[in-house]
């Protein structure tokens, strides 16, 4: 729009221009017609008028051209300007950034380098030659892939993939945090998460792979004496309970001892006392593993009725004890792939507090429904309950509920937060309704097939 | 009972308390039962007694389970016994350290009664 009128105004311009020169030309015609033609008075008025409109026309023509490239070259030369004031702000701009990332590259804690697709190290910052233990005239020139000296696949499989590794990077994959091992120059291995980020390929760029590097040599380290710890306490504390619990045992079971009525009472109260001993041994042993992380779980083709049954087994007693009526449900049975372990001990201490909470000749219901996608476990009781505001600290560690307190000092608090826990981990969820003085229901809801299976 | 007269096994553990009732246990049944306090010895015994079964704890001193089932692979008779490992570490990795070097069962001790010890002996005699 602005330019058509534009236009339009030069238009009008011209048009009163040209009837000015015109005006202007016919007042001083004789002093023209001869300055032009060497004759003052041509011949007839309708001549001198022809000849006047021509000559305006000539020179409104002319001085429009010469407005016209007036302003086109002086446009250009303002143009031409801006643009060079507006490169060199960004010159200034690029120049300030690019001082400011290298500054970045240069004393950033992660060790940084650029690597050429033979995987020989360029410009290697500061984190990398601490991390190497060398300058960087000999960093500079050593190819990243002798000095790994071991590369885990994805699956965590130990083994040396450097070459796959070197592959995938000169196809421009992506690598993120791969866990290697690799020698440095002060004769020590170091574990590292390495990352590499690459540009394509047809890039001007000689080095088109920006390398990281994570070291958790540390971590790896501590890990690994938790681990040690670990395997020595749970060594240490289950050689004692296992005498206890075989020498009890023998007496107990052995048709060679005749043990009167008060001894086998009082040795069967040391022989469960111990196993509630193995038990919470057990129970911190996998906390603390959960907790370094370390519990992997193991996939198998899983159908829930037969662990069930194992579980009612196992807390027959109690239920014979207590009159409770166990009611079992499973629809249709089916299977899961997911770890059989970890959903025992899940499922086992849904039972567990379901028959421990609900009065004598209460009720438990346990159903299994499973779908195309997952399965449902529910836990049914009508017992005590969950206090309203201390159900969302169900799942903590430690916790138990004020009422359970006062009904049993035997508990953990361990039991909801290691099911929680392994559901969790096996890609499930668990849920609860619980309504104190009325029972409490819990889901756990598991996927077909587990992520990780 | 009366045939199982002709078995035996061997118990080999570094701990005493364990192994003499466990031992006592086999001979109700029974069962010989020849015991080793570690590897070493257990070695040793296994060679000399032939025992049709051995039960091997892991963590021993002088020569530990593992050690053990080395030396029994580069041995003709000790090849074909089977190996029950019993033990009180449940890691991941000690279950397939011991699958991986040829033993046949894998028992955690606290978990076990006494019973059930002496039934899956039992049944690697059968």
């Amino acid at each position: 729009m602005e330019e058509k009128s534009g236009v339009r105004e030069l238009g009008v311009a011209a048009i009163v221009f040209l009837v000015g020169t015109a005006f202007v030309l016919w007042l001083v015609r004789e002093q023209v017609f001869l300055l032009v033609l060497g004759n003052p008075i041509l011949s007839g008025p309708g001549v001198q008028v022809g000849a006047v409109l021509l000559f305006a026309f000539l020179v409104t023509l002319l001085t429009l051209v010469l407005l016209v490239l007036y302003v086109q070259f002086g446009m250009e030369a303002q143009i031409r300007h801006a643009v060079r004031v507006r490169v060199e702000e960004r010159a200034a701009e690029m120049s300030i950034f690019t001082r400011r990332w290298q500054l970045m590259y240069d004393n950033s804690p992660v060790p940084y380098f650029m690597m050429d697709d033979a995987g020989t190290i360029h410009n290697p910052n500061k984190a990398t030659l601490r991390f190497f233990g060398a300058t960087e005239s000999v960093i500079a020139n050593t190819k990243l892939y002798d000095l790994l000296t071991q590369v885990d696949s994805v699956n965590g499989e130990k083994g040396s993939n450097v070459s796959l590794l070197a592959e995938k990077v000169n196809r421009g994959i992506q690598i993120g945090d791969q866990e290697v091992a690799l020698n440095t120059y002060g004769n020590t291995q170091r574990i590292a998460l390495l990352s590499v980020f690459s540009l394509a390929d047809d890039s001007l760029i000689e080095f088109r792979h920006l390398v990281a590097l994570q070291d958790v040599t540390k971590d790896r380290e501590a890990e690994a004496v938790k681990s040690d710890f670990l395997l020595l306490a749970s060594h240490q504390l289950r050689t004692p309970t296992t005498t206890i619990k075989w020498y009890a045992d023998y007496l107990l079971e052995s048709d060679a001892v005749t043990l009167d009525t008060t001894v086998r009472e009082y040795l069967g109260e040391i022989y469960t006392a111990n196993e509630r001993m193995t038990d919470l041994v057990r129970t911190l042993l996998t906390v603390s593993r959960i907790e370094m992380g370390t519990l992997e779980p193991e996939y198998t083709r899983v159908a829930f009725g037969p662990v069930i049954d194992d579980i009612l087994d196992e807390l027959a007693p109690d239920i014979a004890k207590k009159h409770t009526q166990v009611h079992k449900n499973i629809v249709h049975e089916g299977f899961v792939y997911t770890d059989q372990v970890m959903m025992r001990i899940a499922i086992h201490n849904l039972l567990t507090n379901a028959i421990k909470y609900t009065p004598h000749n209460g009720s438990v219901e346990i159903h299994v429904r499973y779908t195309p996608e997952n399965c449902e476990i529910v836990v049914k009781d009508n017992g005590y309950g969950i206090p309203a505001h201390e159900q969302e600290r169900v799942f903590t560690k430690l916790f138990r509920a004020s009422n359970a307190k006062k009904i049993s000092t035997n508990g953990t608090g361990l039991g909801l937060y290691l099911t929680k826990s392994f559901v969790d981990k096996l890609g499930g969820t668990v849920t609860f309704e619980s309504l104190e003085g009325k029972g409490t229901i819990f889901t756990i809801t598991v996927p077909h097939i587990a992520p990780g299976a | 009972m009366q045939e199982s007269k002709a078995f035996s096994v061997l118990i080999v553990d570094d701990e005493d308390a364990l192994t003499s009732v466990l031992a006592r246990k086999f001979t109700d049944e029974g069962i010989t039962a020849y015991t080793a306090e570690n590897g070493k010895v257990g070695l040793e015994v296994a060679f000399e007694k032939h025992p049709d079964v051995i039960l091997l704890d892991i963590m021993m001193p002088e020569m530990d389970g593992f050690d053990v089932m080395k030396a029994l692979q580069d041995d003709e008779w000790g090849r074909g016994v089977p190996v029950i490992l019993l033990t009180n570490s449940s890691s991941i990795d000690t279950v397939a350290k011991a699958v991986s070097s040829g033993m046949s069962e894998f028992l955690v001790k606290t978990e076990m009664k006494l019973d059930q010890v002496v039934d899956h002996v039992k049944n690697r005699l059968s």
